[in-house]
C-alpha cells in the first residue's frame, strides 16, 4: 500500500514538472534536423512515404508499411525499404489506373470507371466500352510494361474489343473502327489482337482508336482541325486558346470576326475566304490544316488508305517546323522527334509528381529532358527518378499551407519533447502513430487537450506552469493549431 | 400476418418475376413462345412492296474544282418488313390473334417492330434486299464531278461517302453534328442519260445500328472525298430530308400487308433487329 502511494507520487510529480527541455524524450534522441534549403526542410521518411504512394498509387501506405518503414529505420536500411516499396507501387494496378486516369484527363475524356477488370467477352455484364477499349489498353499496356511514351503515338497494336450493346449509348467499337483498315471482322465474341506493321502510315497510337476518333468527331466543316486541335494540346502543350472570343448575346459581332467583312452571309465557300486571309485565324489553321489533312479520309473509322498532310508549327525556340508526311501514322513518328514534345511530355510528368507550383525553369527542364531521353522515354523510369528529386522529398513551404503547416509542427514539437517518455507518437511526425486511424485519433485529442473543440472548459495542455524552461502555447499558435485542424491537418 | 402474405403474393405476381416462356426455333419452322399456363404466341411478320423516295443534294462545298451550286438527286428504295408477336392460343379467346403487349417505361407498348431494308443493310444483309432496285442519283449536269467536266456520265468511285447527323457525343454527352455513317469507294454506274446507280461498296460503317438506321448515304449534311490529281479532295451537300421523311411515314402508316408465320432460319431479318425482342421483351408480355 506505501509503495503504491509512493509511486503514485512520483507520478504526479513527473507530470506537473514536465516542460520542454525538461528532460529527453524516452527512445527518440533528437535528430539534427536538416538545415532548411530553399525547397524547405527534408520530409521524414513516413511522410516521403506517404507522399510516394498517394502520387503513385492515390492511397496511403498500409498499416504495414509504416511498420516495416520503423524498422527499416531502426537497422537504418530506409533507403533500400524505401526503394522497394516505389519498385512495388510502379508494378501496382492502382498505378495503372491512376497513370490511365491522368492520361484521360489529358484528353478530355470522361474518367473510364474503376477498378479496372480483366478483359471478358461482350457477353459479360462488365465488358464495357469506357474500360474496355482499345485507347485504354493502349495506356495500360506503356504503363504495365514501361514501354517507351512515344508508344502512345507511334503504337501499332491495338486489342480491339467487342462492344457490349447498352440502351442510347453511341460509341463505335474499335473492331467496327478498325475493320476495314485491319481487314478483320466487324463482329466477334471475344477481343481480337489487331496488328498494323510498324511503318504503317495510317496507324497512329491513340490517335486512331475509336474512342479518340469519338471524343474529337469530325464534320465535313471542321476538316479534322478539331482532332489537330487536340494532338497540338496534348503532345506540343500548345494550348489552342480561342482567337475568338464568345460574346453572349452579339452573335453578329462573333460572325463578322469568323467571316470578317461577309456581314455573316454569303456562300461558306466565300465566308471561309475572307476567314483564311485575317490574320488572327490563320495562326491556328497554318498549324491545324496540315494536320486535319492526315485524318482526312477517315470519317468515322480508319481508313484504308494514308492521306497526307503535314505536321507546321513555330517550336519554342522561334523555329519553323514545316514537315510534310504521308499519313497520321507519319505525323506520329514526326511529333516524337521534336524537342517541344519531349518538353511537353516532360511537363506533364513535373505536374503529375511534382506540381504546377514548383518553377520549372530552362536549366531544369534540360536536366529534365535529358533524363527523360536517357531512360529512353519510359515513364515509371522517369517517374522513380522525379520522386527522388529534392523537389519532391522536401517540403517547400511555399504554397497556401507550407507555412502553418511549419508553425503548427513548431507547436507540436513542444508536446513530442515531453509525451514521448510515456509512449505516445511523436506528433510532428505524420501520420501521428504510422497509420490514418490512429493519427486520427490523436488529432482528436490534441483539438480536445488544446480546447480547440469550440467548448468553453480550459484546455489541459501543456499544463500549467511557470517559471524557467515554462512553455504554453500563444493565442497565435493556438489559432494556426485550430485552423490546420479545421483544414484538415493537411500535410505538405 | 395476412398483409405479410399478400406482400409475397404481390411480389412473386408482379412483372418483376414474370415467367420467360419457351421459345422455340426449329429452322424451317414457325417461332413461337410457350408459357407453362399454356399460352402460346406466334413470330410474324409482313413485307411491304418497294417505295422510291428522293432526297436532293445541294453542292455547299466543292474544293476538287471550286465550282458552286450544283446538285442531284437520289433515289432510294425501300422496303418495309413489319415483325410482331401474336397470340395463338391464350386462355382469354379474345386475345388469339392479337399482338401481345408489355410496358416500357411505363407506357403500354406491342410487342411489334418494323425494319427499312435500304441501302443499310444491302451489303450487309443481301438476302434481304432481294428484289430491291439500287439507289439511283439523277444528276442535273456533271461538270463539277472530278474526271466527268467533259458531261460524259461514265462509271466512277467515291473513295469516301460520309453522312452526318446531330448525335450526343459519348464522351461529353453533348448533341453535335458528326459523320454516323458511310462506305469506302462506292461505286457508281451509269444507267442512262444523266441517271446512275450505286453499284456496290468495299465496305460501310454504321454508328447507330437499330431497326431504322439503314440509309447510310443520307444525312443533313454529306460529304464526298475524292482523288483527283492534286490528291485528296472533298465536296460536301446539304440535304432536304424532309419530303423523303414525310413520304416514309405515311407509307408507313397505311401498310395494310397480311402478316404471316416467321420462319426460322427463313432470311437474315432477325439479325437486323434486337436479340431481345425475340426473347427477354417476352418475359412480362401480356
Amino acid at each position: 500500500m506505501l509503495t503504491r502511494k509512493i509511486l503514485a507520487v512520483l507520478v504526479l510529480l513527473t507530470a506537473t514538472q514536465c516542460t520542454p527541455h525538461h528532460r529527453p524524450a524516452k527512445n527518440t534522441e533528437p535528430k539534427p534536423r536538416p538545415k532548411p534549403t530553399e525547397l524547405g526542410e527534408a520530409l521524414s521518411p513516413f511522410t516521403y512515404l506517404r507522399k510516394m504512394s498517394l502520387h503513385i498509387r492515390g492511397l496511403t501506405p498500409e498499416r504495414s508499411e509504416y511498420d516495416g518503414l520503423t524498422r527499416a529505420i531502426e537497422k537504418n536500411q530506409t533507403e533500400e525499404f524505401l526503394r522497394q516499396r516505389l519498385d512495388q507501387y510502379l508494378i501496382s494496378e492502382q498505378h495503372i489506373d491512376k497513370m490511365t486516369f491522368r492520361l484521360e484527363e489529358l484528353f478530355a475524356l470522361r474518367a473510364s470507371h474503376v477498378p479496372y477488370y480483366s478483359p471478358l467477352t461482350a457477353s459479360s455484364d462488365i465488358a464495357d466500352f469506357p474500360i474496355h477499349n482499345a485507347m485504354n489498353e493502349l495506356m495500360r499496356t506503356v504503363i504495365s510494361r514501361n514501354l517507351s511514351w512515344d508508344t502512345l503515338l507511334t503504337g501499332k497494336r491495338y486489342t480491339a474489343f467487342p462492344i457490349k450493346p447498352s440502351g442510347g449509348s453511341l460509341e463505335l467499337g474499335d473492331l467496327k473502327f478498325l475493320a476495314t483498315a485491319a481487314g478483320t471482322p466487324m463482329e466477334s465474341p471475344n477481343p481480337i489482337d489487331v496488328r498494323f506493321s510498324d511503318s504503317d502510315a495510317r496507324v497512329a497510337g491513340l490517335l486512331t482508336t475509336s474512342r479518340f476518333f469519338g471524343r474529337n468527331v469530325n464534320t465535313a466543316l471542321n476538316k479534322n482541325r478539331r482532332r489537330a486541335a487536340a494532338v497540338f494540346r496534348t503532345f506540343l502543350c500548345d494550348p489552342m486558346s480561342a482567337v475568338v472570343v464568345s460574346e453572349k448575346g452579339n452573335e453578329g459581332a462573333i460572325l463578322d470576326k469568323i467571316f470578317p467583312g461577309a456581314g455573316g452571309t454569303g456562300p461558306i465557300r466565300q465566308m471561309e475566304d475572307l476567314h483564311g486571309a485575317a490574320e488572327d485565324c490563320m495562326k491556328c489553321h497554318v498549324k491545324l490544316d496540315p494536320m486535319g489533312k492526315t485524318f482526312q479520309s477517315s470519317g468515322m473509322v480508319l481508313a484504308p488508305l494514308a492521306s497526307p498532310g503535314g505536321l507546321v508549327f513555330t517550336n519554342y525556340t522561334g523555329k519553323k517546323i514545316d514537315i510534310p508526311v504521308n499519313g497520321v501514322g507519319e505525323l506520329a513518328t514526326a511529333i516524337t522527334q521534336q524537342d517541344d514534345y519531349v518538353r511537353c511530355q516532360v511537363k506533364h510528368f513535373w505536374s503529375w509528381f511534382i506540381g504546377d507550383d514548383k518553377a520549372l525553369d530552362e536549366g531544369l527542364m534540360g536536366e529534365l529532358v535529358a533524363k527523360f531521353n536517357e531512360v529512353r522515354r519510359r515513364p515509371n523510369d522517369f517517374v522513380a527518378y522525379l520522386v527522388s528529386r529534392p523537389e519532391f522529398g522536401f517540403s517547400s513551404g511555399s504554397g497556401s499551407n507550407g507555412v502553418l503547416i511549419a508553425e503548427v509542427k513548431g507547436v507540436l514539437r513542444n508536446c513530442t519533447s515531453c509525451h514521448a517518455v510515456n509512449g505516445v507518437p511523436d506528433f510532428t511526425v505524420w501520420p501521428i502513430g504510422g497509420d490514418e486511424a490512429t493519427h486520427a485519433r490523436w488529432l482528436g485529442r490534441i483539438r480536445s487537450a488544446l480546447s480547440l473543440d469550440g467548448s468553453t472548459r480550459p484546455r489541459t495542455m501543456p499544463p500549467a506552469c511557470s517559471g524557467p524552461g515554462c512553455w504554453q502555447p500563444t493565442p497565435a499558435q493556438l489559432a494556426n493549431v485550430q485552423q490546420w485542424l479545421d483544414l484538415g491537418a493537411p500535410n505538405e | 400476418m395476412r398483409s405479410s402474405w399478400l406482400s409475397v403474393f404481390l411480389f412473386f405476381a408482379s412483372p418483376a418475376f414474370a415467367e420467360m416462356p419457351v421459345v422455340t426455333r426449329t429452322a424451317g419452322q414457325p417461332i413461337k413462345a410457350v408459357w407453362s399456363n399454356g399460352n402460346e404466341a406466334e413470330l410474324k411478320f409482313a413485307r411491304s412492296t418497294q417505295i422510291k423516295v428522293s432526297v436532293p443534294y445541294q453542292v455547299t462545298e466543292n474544293l476538287c474544282n471550286l465550282r458552286s451550286g450544283d446538285f442531284f438527286k437520289m433515289n432510294v428504295p425501300t422496303r418495309v418488313d413489319q415483325v410482331a408477336w401474336f397470340w395463338s392460343k391464350h386462355s382469354d379467346p379474345t386475345k388469339v390473334g392479337q399482338k401481345l403487349g408489355r410496358m416500357f417505361q411505363g407506357q403500354p407498348i406491342e410487342l411489334f417492330t418494323f425494319v427499312l431494308v435500304a441501302s443499310g443493310i444491302r451489303w450487309t444483309n443481301p438476302d434481304l434486299v432481294l428484289g430491291l432496285e439500287h439507289d439511283e442519283i439523277e444528276f442535273s449536269n456533271l461538270q463539277w464531278l472530278p474526271g466527268l467536266e467533259d458531261g460524259t456520265l461514265k462509271p466512277f468511285t467515291i473513295r469516301e461517302w460520309t453522312s452526318e447527323n446531330m448525335v450526343p457525343n459519348s464522351q461529353t454527352q453533348i448533341n453535335e453534328n458528326r459523320v454516323t455513317s458511310g462506305a469506302y469507294n462506292v461505286h457508281v454506274k451509269p444507267l442512262s442519260g444523266l441517271t446512275a446507280e450505286v453499284e456496290g461498296v468495299d465496305s460501310m460503317f454504321k454508328l447507330i445500328e437499330g431497326e431504322q438506321t439503314h440509309f447510310i448515304f443520307a444525312g443533313n449534311v454529306v460529304n464526298w472525298q475524292w482523288q483527283n490529281a492534286q490528291g485528296p479532295c472533298s465536296i460536301t451537300f446539304k440535304t432536304n430530308l424532309g419530303p423523303a421523311v414525310t413520304a416514309l411515314i405515311e407509307f408507313i402508316s397505311n401498310l395494310k400487308d397480311p402478316f404471316v408465320p416467321y420462319l426460322a432460319e427463313q432470311d437474315s431479318l432477325l439479325k437486323t433487329i434486337r436479340p431481345q425482342f425475340v426473347k427477354e421483351d417476352l418475359q412480362d408480355a401480356y
